[in-house]
C-alpha cells in the first residue's frame, strides 16, 4: 500500500496525537539502568497485593475456564456491586479498567465540535481520549493545588458535554468536600454531565469527603468512576466501573464494549469487594508511608503534598526527569510530574515499609549529591 | 498555494511566476522577490537536468517573516546534486546543474534539503522579509520586585523586549532574528515561536525568554533575558518553569536552552555543553520532558570519551556500542542536508546518508563553506544511526570538536560538533 494514502486516511486530530509509551518490563529496565532490583513507585499500586479472598480465588482458578467467554456484562459482579453501593445493577457498567470507562463516556456523549472541561494538572487520560477523539479538552488551572470551581465554570459553554472532576485529585491529593461539590453542581446546572473520578475513594478517611453515589438522586447528571486497581490491588487484571442514573447508564451502555472484562477480573473483584480488614490495613500502611516521606522531606527541606491517598508529591530543587533517571539507577521508579505540568515535582506511590525506608535514603542521597556545577563543566569548557 | 509541474525547462516561466506571486503575497519587497525568483530559476533548472520529466510539487508557505518555497521531489534524483559543493564544472551539463544549486542557495536566506517522512525529498528556499531598523531605544528598566508571567503579551511589550535584548546583550547572546522588533513580532505570529514575558506591578518589563519549536522533537529556547529584577535567580527559575510547564504534556521530548548566563539548577536545566558561535560561546542546557527507559547507542571510537562522560553526567541509561569502521559496505554515497545562514555566517550540515565517500564529500563542503566565508560550521551525528559514526573521524580530523549532547535529539542522541572558521 502506498503510505501517502494512509496519511490521507488519518483524521488530523489522530495525526497530531502522540502515542503514550508505557514502560518496558522490569528486567529490561534493570539491565538498562544497571540496578539489581526495581521498586515501582510510579503507578499508585497497593504493595499489599490483592485482598486474601481474591488471592485465594486466583490461586484456585481452574485454567479450563478460560476457554469460555466471561459474562458479557459482568452480571454477577454488577449484582454484588449494586448491593454494596445501594443502587440497581443496571446503574453499574464495568470496563477494562476505569480508563476504558472514560472512553465509553466520552464516546457516548461527545462528537466533534463538543468539548470537555477539566483541570490542567490532573489525571491525563480524560484529556487524551478527548483529543484523539476530536473533542476539545478545555483545561482550568488548579487553584492552590485543587480543582478550581470558578475556572471550570468559566470554561463551560453550550458545547460542553462533560466536566471531569478527579476527587481526590491525582496527583495533588486535594479533594472537594460534600458542600463544595453540591455548590458546584448547583451552579453548573443540569445541562452538562459531571464525571466524578473516585479512583482513590477507598483511601479517603475524612468525614466530609463526599460519596458521589449518594448524590445521584439529587444530581442525576452525575457519573461516578471507581476502580479495582488502586485500593483492591487488582491493577494487573484491569477492572473498573462507573455508576450513574439508569437514564445515563442506558446511554453509556451503547458505547460500552461487551466482553471486555475477563473472567479472572470479574471473579477476583467479586471476592475482593468490601474487605474492610484489608482496607484498614492498607490505610494504615499508607499513613505510615506518608509520615515517613513527610519526615524525610522536612529534613531535606523539600515541599511535599501528602494526603490520605497512596501517593505524595515532592518538589525538588532540580529537574524531575533527571531525578527520575538518578533514582532509577538506585532501583526506584517514580513518576515525573513535568508531564502533569508540574515541572520539578515527582509523585511517589506509597510502598511497603522497607521500600519506603530505602526510597527515603535514596532521595536523601540524591538531593545531597546534586550540586550546582557538573564535574564536566571544566573538562568541556562549559562556564 | 501549490503547483504541480513537470521537470522540463519549458515549464520554468510558470514556476518562476508562482514564486513571484508567492513572494508578493507574503509581502516581500521587490528586491527580495527578485532574489527568490532567481533562486527558483536555478533550482528548477538543476532539478530538470537531474530528473528530467519527473512530476514535482511546489508549495508555498507564508511564514510572515519569510516566504518558503518547498520543492517536493518524489523520487531521489542523483542525490549528489544536493550536496551543494562547489567546483562547478562549466564544461558539462552536470556541472552546470551543481552550479545552479549553488547559486540558488546564494540568493536566498536559507536553503535546506530534508528527506520527507513518507518518502521523497523536500528542498526549501527561504527568503526573509526586510524590516526597518528600530527607532525606539531601550527604556530604562526600573528594578522589579514582583512579577507576573504572560505568554500572550501586547505587541508593545514584545517590542520593548526586543529592544532590551539588542541593547543589553552581546550580539552572540541572542539569535539575530529577535531584532528588529517587527521581525520578532512576525516570528511570534508564525506560531513556530513563542514568548514568555515577566512584567512588574506597573506593567514594566522584567525579562523573558523565547522558544522556537520547528520540526523535530526538541524545542530550542533562548534566554532568560532579564532587565533589572531584584531577585534574578527567582525570575530565571519562574520563567524556565513556565516554559517547561508549557511543553510538559506535549509531543516534544526535550528543551534545549541557549542561555546568556547559566541558570541555577533549580530552573531545571542540566548542562549540555556549549555552543561556539561567531563572537562568543553560549552556555547550553537540556531539559528532558519525558521519563526515559534507556536506549542503544552507536558511537565512533573517537567520540567515545565525550559521549560516555556526558552520559554519566546526565545519568543517561545507554547500551553503548563502539562503532568501528571495519570496511564493511555502507550506503553508496554521502549526503548532507545543508542549512546556510549567510548573514550570521553559520552553516549546519546534517548527514542524511553516510557512505564510503564521506571524507571526500565532507572536504568538498568545507572548501565551499570556507570560500564563502562561513565562519562557524556545525555538524551533528546521531547515535541512533550507526553509519553516522563513520563520519566522526573525518569531522575530528578536519577541526570539528564535540561540544554538546542533546539526548533524543534525533533517532537517538545528537552529538553536536562545531568548527570555528579557519580552525582546520
Ligand atoms: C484518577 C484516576 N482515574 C482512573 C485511573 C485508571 O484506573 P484503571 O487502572 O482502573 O484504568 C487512574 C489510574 O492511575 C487514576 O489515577
Amino acid at each position: 500500500m502506498n503510505l501517502c494514502n494512509l496519511e490521507a486516511l488519518v483524521p488530523q486530530y489522530v495525526r497530531q496525537f502522540e502515542a503514550y509509551i508505557p514502560s518496558p518490563p522490569d528486567d529490561e529496565l534493570q539491565q538498562m539502568f544497571g540496578c539489581s532490583r526495581l521498586i515501582r513507585m510510579n503507578n499508585n499500586e497497593n504493595p499489599l497485593g490483592p485482598p486474601p479472598a481474591a488471592a485465594a480465588f486466583l490461586q484456585s482458578f481452574d485454567p479450563a475456564l478460560v476457554s469460555r467467554y466471561p459474562s458479557g456484562d459482568c452480571r454477577p459482579l454488577r449484582a454484588r456491586l449494586a448491593d454494596y453501593l445501594g443502587v440497581t445493577p443496571s446503574q453499574v457498567i464495568l470496563g477494562n479498567g476505569a480508563n476504558e470507562v472514560i472512553a465509553f463516556v466520552i464516546k457516548a456523549f461527545c462528537q466533534q465540535g463538543d468539548n470537555i472541561v477539566t483541570a490542567d494538572r490532573t489525571f491525563a487520560v480524560y484529556e487524551w481520549i478527548a483529543r484523539f477523539s476530536g473533542v476539545d479538552a478545555r483545561l482550568a488551572p488548579l487553584n492552590d493545588f485543587g480543582f478550581d470551581e470558578e475556572g471550570l465554570l468559566a470554561r463551560v459553554d453550550s458545547r460542553t458535554k462533560l466536566v471531569f472532576i478527579c476527587n481526590p485529585n491525582n496527583p495533588t491529593g486535594t479533594w472537594w468536600s460534600r458542600d463544595r461539590l453540591i455548590r458546584f453542581m448547583e451552579r453548573l446546572g443540569p445541562n452538562h454531565i459531571v464525571v466524578l473520578d473516585e479512583a482513590y475513594a477507598e483511601f479517603m478517611d475524612q468525614p466530609d469527603y463526599p460519596d458521589g453515589i449518594s448524590l445521584l438522586s439529587r444530581f442525576p447528571n452525575l457519573i461516578i468512576f471507581r476502580t479495582f486497581s488502586k485500593m483492591y490491588a487488582l491493577a494487573g487484571l484491569r477492572i473498573g466501573y462507573l455508576v450513574g442514573t439508569e437514564q445515563v447508564t442506558d446511554i453509556v451502555r451503547k458505547t460500552a464494549i461487551v466482553y471486555s472484562v475477563n473472567t479472572l477480573a470479574q471473579s477476583a473483584a467479586l471476592a475482593a469487594l468490601g474487605d474492610q480488614t484489608f482496607i484498614t490495613a492498607t490505610r494504615s500502611l499508607v499513613q505510615e508511608g506518608q509520615q515517613m516521606l513527610a519526615a524525610q522531606c522536612a529534613e531535606l527541606k523539600l515541599p511535599i503534598l501528602t494526603s490520605d491517598c497512596n501517593f505524595a508529591m515532592i518538589k525538588l530543587p532540580f529537574s524531575d526527569t533527571l531525578a527520575y533517571r538518578l533514582l532509577m539507577q538506585q532501583g526506584y521508579m517514580v513518576r515525573t510530574m513535568t508531564g502533569f505540568r508540574f515541572p520539578g515535582w515527582i509523585r511517589v506511590s506509597i510502598a511497603g515499609r522497607e521500600a519506603m525506608q530505602g526510597f527515603c535514603t535514596a532521595l536523601s542521597r540524591l538531593v545531597h549529591s546534586r550540586t550546582d556545577q557538573s564535574p564536566l563543566a571544566k573538562v568541556y569548557g562549559v562556564f | 498555494m501549490e503547483l504541480k509541474v513537470e521537470l522540463v525547462p519549458e515549464r520554468m516561466p510558470v514556476v518562476v511566476a508562482f514564486a513571484e506571486s508567492a513572494a508578493k503575497s507574503a509581502g516581500l519587497a521587490a528586491p527580495e522577490t527578485t532574489m527568490l525568483a532567481l533562486s527558483t530559476e536555478e533550482l528548477f533548472l538543476a532539478l530538470c537536468s537531474s530528473i528530467p520529466g519527473a512530476g514535482i510539487t511546489v508549495r508555498f508557505q507564508d511564514r510572515r517573516y519569510a516566504a518558503d518555497l518547498l520543492f517536493q521531489v518524489p523520487q531521489p534524483p542523483d542525490l549528489r546534486i544536493f550536496n551543494i559543493t562547489s567546483r562547478p564544472d562549466h564544461e558539462t551539463e552536470e556541472g552546470l546543474a551543481e552550479m545552479g544549486l549553488f547559486l540558488a542557495s546564494r540568493a536566498c536566506d536559507q536553503f535546506s534539503i530534508r528527506q520527507m517522512e513518507l518518502g521523497g525529498w523536500e528542498i526549501m528556499l527561504r527568503k526573509e522579509r526586510n524590516y526597518p531598523a528600530p527607532v525606539q531605544q531601550s527604556q530604562p528598566h526600573p528594578a522589579v520586585q514582583t512579577w507576573q508571567l504572560t505568554t500572550s503579551p501586547a505587541p508593545d511589550l514584545v517590542k520593548q523586549f526586543s529592544a532590551l535584548i539588542a541593547d543589553s546583550f552581546a550580539a552572540c547572546q541572542f539569535p539575530e532574528e529577535f531584532t528588529p522588533p517587527g521581525r520578532l513580532l512576525d516570528k511570534l505570529a508564525s506560531n513556530e515561536y513563542g514568548i514568555i514575558l515577566a512584567q512588574g506591578e506597573q506593567g514594566e518589563l522584567a525579562g523573558g525568554l523565547i522558544w522556537h519549536a520547528d520540526e523535530g522533537r526538541m524545542v530550542a529556547c533562548f534566554g532568560p533575558y532579564l532587565a533589572a529584577p531584584t531577585e534574578p535567580e527567582q525570575l530565571t527559575i519562574a520563567l524556565c518553569e513556565k516554559l517547561t510547564e508549557q511543553f510538559g504534556r506535549s509531543n516534544r521530548l526535550g528543551l534545549v536552552l541557549y542561555a546568556p548566563q547559566q541558570p541555577p539548577v533549580a530552573a531545571g536545566f542540566e548542562a549540555a555543553g556549549s555552543l561556539a558561535i561567531p563572537g562568543g560561546t553560549i552556555w547550553t542546557g537540556y531539559r528532558m520532558l519525558a521519563e526515559e527507559f534507556g536506549a542503544d547507542a552507536a558511537v565512533a571510537t573517537e567520540l567515545m570519551p565525550f559521549y560516555t562522560d556526558w552520559c554519566s553526567s546526565m545519568a543517561l541509561a545507554r547500551n553503548i556500542r563502539a562503532y568501528h569502521d571495519d570496511g564493511e559496505t555502507a550506503n553508496g554515497l554521502t549526503l548532507f542536508a545543508t542549512r546556510l545562514n549567510r548573514s550570521t555566517g553559520m552553516a549546519r550540515l546534517t548527514p542524511l546518508l553516510v557512505g564510503r565517500d564521506a571524507e571526500a564529500v565532507l572536504e568538498e563542503h568545507l572548501q565551499l563553506l570556507d570560500q564563502e566565508q562561513f565562519s562557524a560550521i556545525y555538524c551533528t551525528v546521531d547515535t541512533g544511526r550507526p553509519f553516522d559514526a563513520l563520519l566522526a573521524p573525518h569531522l575530528l580530523k578536519r577541526g570539528f570538536t564535540p561540544r554538546m549532547l542533546v539526548p533524543w535529539g534525533g533517532t537517538g542522541d545528537l552529538i553536536h560538533l562545531h568548527r570555528a572558521g579557519g580552525s582546520r
